[in-house]
């Protein structure tokens, strides 16, 4: 053989070799042989099981096993639950005339909240929120800088792998926040669920300027006044909320500002 | 095969689950960066892919490894990621200062030293391309298939292929230059 081993081939070595299992056929025979004489391929075996320890120590295999039964297992529980509600959405979205309605501003959310010890080790759990913005019979998603104006409605729409508790913030130029959701006080349970539209419309005022709303997600409920400060410190910090970062909460965050000319 | 061994995912326990991912997780995650570009979000997919796999695992009969297997789920699922991301385009968020985000950089920088420039390449293509030759490029950069490998995973005969092989190379080429000078 005197072709390097091609990656695929590599990795079906080493997958093997975890397993503890023998080459059996001509050709990976070969390629084991191939890789003992060949510096070149010994290096890129070896580079490969570099990074992959580096995933197994990052992600351990029974944390990310017990993490993906628990997650799938929500997911099955949460889709007869959301499937009504799903359906909600969507006839909101085919009245408000839309086939011209764009796909969902994603929120997803990538920072993992931090866990209390006894909680075990969750691996990276989803959670999004879709905004949308409906005017007359028009439904659009609602993108980074995007035009509102008065009278315009808001939906929401969240995705989550785990039940979470959410706390919308919104803050805006002034440096103004209010609550968005829940409606009273604090923040609300969600369930785990797929696109579940949340039972909450904002119909915007006529006070011009931007707006930043700002989503979060914890796995207790939230303070809702120490969620206040941290995004006004964050305001202030980060210099208005066109430029405003990552806000000091203990929470999964996203957000999406628009503005009302 | 622990799904042949099972022949259901609704009974695979988690032992089974952890060496499969033992066995090809870091292969998805890699494929997944590929697409996507993003060791977070490849990590999401990753735990995805495998979401999907017991979800399906009543379907999988066998016709191919558990690793082609896992891996045509993980082309489906960033190739629709990748197609959502067109229609919306993805909101990140600054990397955090955590614990978490230094060992997302640390598994970053092992992926990019296994073979980054394969990543590179396959990512550059992505948003340039259509969801078939996406694949191509995955199956054609970062898998290393031969032209007959390929052929054969997307039912093309070999010429295609190869016709298709050479335009992706000059499109990286093209694409990897202007972002050299730029």
């Amino acid at each position: 053989m005197t072709e390097h081993v091609s990656r695929h081939h590599l990795e079906e070595l080493i997958a093997r070799s975890t397993r503890a299992g023998r080459a059996s056929t001509r050709q990976e025979l070969q390629a084991e042989a191939h890789v003992l004489s060949c510096d070149v391929c010994t290096t890129r075996r070896r580079s490969i099981e570099t990074a992959r320890a580096a995933l197994l120590a990052r992600v351990p295999a029974e944390d990310f096993a017990r993490a993906t039964l628990a997650r799938s297992a929500a997911e099955e529980r949460s889709t007869s639950a959301g499937s009504a509600r799903r359906a909600k959405v969507l006839r909101w979205s085919v009245t408000g005339g839309a086939l011209a309605v764009a796909a969902a501003c994603l929120l997803w959310i990538q920072r993992p909240v931090p866990l209390a010890p006894s909680e075990g080790i969750r691996f990276k759990g989803t959670a999004a929120l879709e905004v949308f913005v409906k005017r007359g019979q028009r439904v659009a998603t609602v993108h980074d800088g995007e035009a509102l104006a008065a009278g315009d409605q808001l939906g929401f729409v969240y995705t989550l792998s785990e039940p979470r508790h959410l706390l919308l913030l919104s803050i805006d130029d002034t440096g103004a926040i209010s609550r968005y959701y829940p409606v009273d006080a604090g923040s609300r349970a969600l369930p785990a669920g797929a696109r579940v539209q949340l039972e909450l419309a904002v119909e915007l005022d006529g006070h011009r300027g931007e707006e930043r709303l700002v989503a979060l997600f914890a796995d207790t409920p939230l303070d809702e006044n120490a969620a206040r400060r941290a995004l006004g410190a964050a305001f202030q910090r980060d210099g208005g909320l066109t430029t405003l970062e990552a806000i000091d909460v203990p929470a999964q965050q996203a957000s999406v500002w628009f503005r009302k000319p | 095969m622990w799904l042949l061994e099972t022949g259901t995912g609704r009974g695979v326990t988690e032992d089974e689950l952890a060496r499969l991912y033992a066995e090809h997780g870091y292969l998805v995650l890699r494929r997944c960066m590929a697409y996507l570009g993003d060791v977070s979000r490849a990590q999401d997919a990753l735990q995805e892919v495998f979401v999907r796999a017991l979800r399906s695992a009543d379907g999988f009969r066998g016709d191919a490894s558990a690793r082609t297997w896992l891996c045509r789920i993980a082309d489906h699922l960033c190739i629709d990621l990748l197609r959502r991301e067109r229609r919306s385009p993805f909101v990140a968020l600054p990397a955090g200062e955590g614990e978490g985000a230094a060992r997302d950089a640390e598994l970053a920088s092992a992926l990019l030293a296994d073979d980054g420039e394969a990543l590179r390449t396959a990512r550059s293509l992505m948003s340039a391309l259509d969801s078939q030759s996406q694949r191509l490029a995955v199956l054609c950069f970062v898998d290393e298939l031969t032209q007959e490998e390929i052929a054969a995973e997307l039912g093309l005969s070999r010429r295609t292929v190869g016709k298709r092989i050479k335009a992706l190379r000059e499109r990286a080429r093209g694409l990897l230059d202007s972002e050299g000078t730029s």
